[in-house]
């Protein structure tokens, strides 16, 4: 969904600027619309004739139609109430008054833009993700109305995050909480699947708990800092109905997505790269972007007017929908991949806990020894 | 084996004629045209060239009253109207006489309606609103009232202005046509549903007394308690966040109270859906429905009945549990709308 291109300006200097300011943030509000000239005219001092050269001008986009009504009682009628000899509200024959009365609107005719139900926040991994009150702010002052965040916080995960059995743990926890907020929010009038933002870890976590659980549907998908493979199979999820869209705002300086699988499994580089073209993924690449830049207090504001907010309501523009993914990922050997540097970072790992017990056994054991022979 | 096709006699001609003149040229033009077109009657295009090509076909014997019968069951006096909507209780539905037709039909004479137990379609205009027929067709019970209406037809070319004693008078002239209000209650046990339409202006204090004609009439068969209003306010809470969903059905304006206190969001053009302006929408969206009574709504609904493209308006009045539909339509349509308010509670 794509809003048409007007030049407003021009627009200004040919008709009135208040009246054409007023069109235009008709257009801004997405979705269809339909006007009269009066409606227009009466958001200024101009005249409707004005109003209605100015709609004139702008059709198309703009269609225009006739409303038919009954000439006594106003009331606006339906082509099937028109066939009547009398009007199904007041009970006069139209003939009396001298027929139906038609008069001008203009029409916007365009797919309605899509609500936004609720939000599922989730973030990267050694960190409790500060920007998700920071985004919750943003989608709380974005709407006309209360949008809930869920914000899902499940820890710091460090060495957990390289260990796959750890990594299913969280993903199972994240599909239970899935499953609790969706029954909260249909009771409450909700409806809906949320709309999901994931950083870093989290997209992990999403794409595979969406892939583990096929019963878990969720809305449009924000990935940022995306550690997934550029090859994972989102094809599969939109076409189960799982997911609706894919969006993957990806850095192209994102060092830490870049490294992604040489640590954790079944990982890829796809926040620095974008996911393989031929998955049906909305592919935006945010040019210098590291890791964490997309949830700074200066790009934050920006990234969800621009791109994010657009895309959740259904009317990314031409322009970012147009950037396309990567030609085909080939990941490294599998002995390069988070197959043995794990289990080698595992043994360290238990290498330094051993010691360190040891250490101190023997510590507390020397000790014990010095004080009886003291 | 071949009927021999019989020549129309003179009296029935007439009685044709005059049924032409007032009750068929009072329906909709759709519905006529889809009469003469199922007949294979030349049409036309205005109601005055509708009466001609009808008359034309009753005297050649093409039009029987046969046809016009079965035409207007499906036709007289559906939509247009004014309709309350019953659950119809346990008890009723499993009463076994359903099944038998003979059975229904010795139930029906037994409350004595025996007269208007099958009868043939009426064609009297009676003066007062009377029981003319009742029947049991397609799995449901129908009782049907007539009465005889004047329905005034301007005609401008009749116009003329006179001198008398030195004023200028103008008269202007309409032309009487026979017409005639149905309301019937038609009771469907295998659907669960029942519904009484009223096509007497629901302003009228008339319209209140022909509901309790009709409760009376009933209740000669069953307890009036066994069918339960439907709760419109509830389907009308339904379809407006249906509307929000998909768009089966679009959602003209809906009126949500609370208490005394309500809001209401709308739109001007009668086929349009407020629920397409976003700002209009977000505003509706902020609203918990659960806290709300819906008092009013209309709803642009499609007909069932295989007419894809014609769509109606249907008015919900909540606080008086009445639904009203403005565009004529045939009995399939209008149960068609029905069950889809039924089913949305």
């Amino acid at each position: 969904m794509t809003q048409p291109r007007i030049d407003w300006d021009a627009l200004s200097h040919t008709h009135s600027a208040p009246l054409a300011d007023a069109v235009k943030s008709l257009f801004a509000d997405g979705g269809p619309f339909e006007i009269s000239a009066e409606t227009l005219a009466s958001q200024t001092s101009r005249p409707a004739i004005e109003a209605e050269h100015l709609l004139d001008a702008l059709c198309p986009p703009l269609k225009k139609v006739p409303v038919l009504s009954c000439r006594n009682c106003g009331m606006d009628l339906t082509d099937d109430e028109t066939q009547s000899e009398a009007c199904p509200n007041c009970h006069q024959q139209y003939a009396e008054y001298g027929g139906v009365q038609a008069t001008d609107t203009f029409l916007y005719q365009e797919a309605r833009s899509r609500d936004v139900a609720w939000v599922l926040a989730l973030h990267g991994m050694n960190t409790r993700g500060p920007w998700q009150e920071e985004f919750n702010w943003r989608v709380s002052t974005a709407y006309g109305r209360s949008v809930p965040v869920a914000i899902y916080k499940y820890g710091r995960v460090r060495p957990g995050a390289i260990w796959l059995p750890s990594l299913h743990h969280k993903v199972k926890q994240l599909v239970t909480r899935i499953q609790t907020l969706n029954g909260d929010t249909r009771e409450n009038g909700f409806d809906g699947p949320p709309d999901v933002i994931a950083h870093s870890l989290g997209t992990w976590l999403i794409g595979h708990a969406l892939q583990w659980n096929p019963s878990i549907r969720v809305g449009r998908v924000i990935l940022t800092g995306s550690i997934l493979r550029p090859n994972f199979d989102w094809d599969q999820l939109l076409a189960r109905g799982q997911v609706e869209a894919v969006l993957n705002h990806y850095g192209s300086r994102d060092f830490w997505a870049g490294i992604a699988h040489f640590v954790i499994p079944d990982s890829g580089p796809s926040g620095r790269r974008g996911f393989d073209a031929a998955a049906d993924v909305t592919q935006v690449c945010a040019e210098g972007f590291g890791h964490s830049d997309f949830f700074t207090t200066k790009n934050l504001k920006t990234v969800f007017d621009t791109v994010w907010r657009p895309f959740l309501t259904g009317q990314i523009s031409a322009d970012i929908s147009a950037s396309t993914g990567s030609t085909g990922w080939l990941p490294w050997p599998w002995i390069f991949r988070a197959t043995l540097v794990p289990i080698f970072l595992l043994v360290i790992y238990w290498i330094i806990v051993v010691t360190l017990v040891c250490s101190c056994f023997f510590g507390i054991y020397e000790g014990c020894r010095i004080l009886r022979g003291a | 084996m071949i009927t021999p096709i019989e020549e129309p006699l003179p009296a029935e001609k007439d009685a044709l004629i005059r049924l032409v003149k007032g009750v068929v040229l009072a329906q909709g033009n759709i519905f006529i045209k889809e009469l003469l077109r199922s007949r294979a009657i030349r049409i036309g295009t205005t109601k005055a060239e509708f009466e001609a090509n009808m008359v034309d076909a009753i005297e050649r014997g093409d039009l029987r009253r046969q046809h016009i019968d079965s035409w207007l069951a499906d036709v007289e006096g559906w939509g247009n109207q004014h309709i309350y909507l019953f659950r119809v209780s346990k008890s009723v539905r499993n009463e076994s006489a359903w099944s038998d037709p003979e059975k229904i039909g010795a139930k029906i004479k037994a409350a004595g309606f025996t007269r208007e137990w099958n009868s043939q379609t009426s064609l009297e205009y009676p003066p007062a609103q009377t029981l003319t027929g009742v029947y049991f067709e397609n799995r449901a019970l129908r009782f049907v009232w007539h009465k005889g209406l004047e329905f005034w037809v301007r005609d401008k070319g009749k116009d003329y202005r006179e001198e008398i004693e030195a004023d200028t008078y103008e008269f202007r002239a309409y032309r009487m046509r026979g017409d005639r209000l149905v309301t019937r209650f038609e009771v469907r046990p295998f659907d669960g549903l029942a519904a009484a339409f009223l096509q007497i202006a629901v302003e009228e204090e008339e319209h209140k007394t022909a509901l309790e004609k009709v409760k009376a009439t009933v209740e000669r068969l069953w307890n009036f308690d066994e069918f339960e209003p439907l709760a419109i306010a509830k389907a009308i809470k339904a379809l407006d966040a249906q509307a929000l969903k998909d768009n089966t059905v679009t959602a003209h304006s809906t009126q949500l109270n609370h208490g005394e206190a309500y809001l209401k969001f709308g739109v001007r053009s009668a086929q349009s859906s407020y629920q397409d302006s976003t700002p209009v929408r977000e505003a509706r969206r902020a609203v918990r429905l659960a806290s709300f009574t819906g008092m009013h709504g209309i709803f642009v609904v499609p007909t069932a009945d295989g007419d894809a493209q014609r769509k109606a308006r249907v008015q919900m009045f909540g606080g008086e549990r009445r639904v009203k539909i403005a565009s004529q339509m045939t009995a399939a349509q209008v149960w068609g709308v029905l069950g889809l308010i039924a089913a949305s509670v």
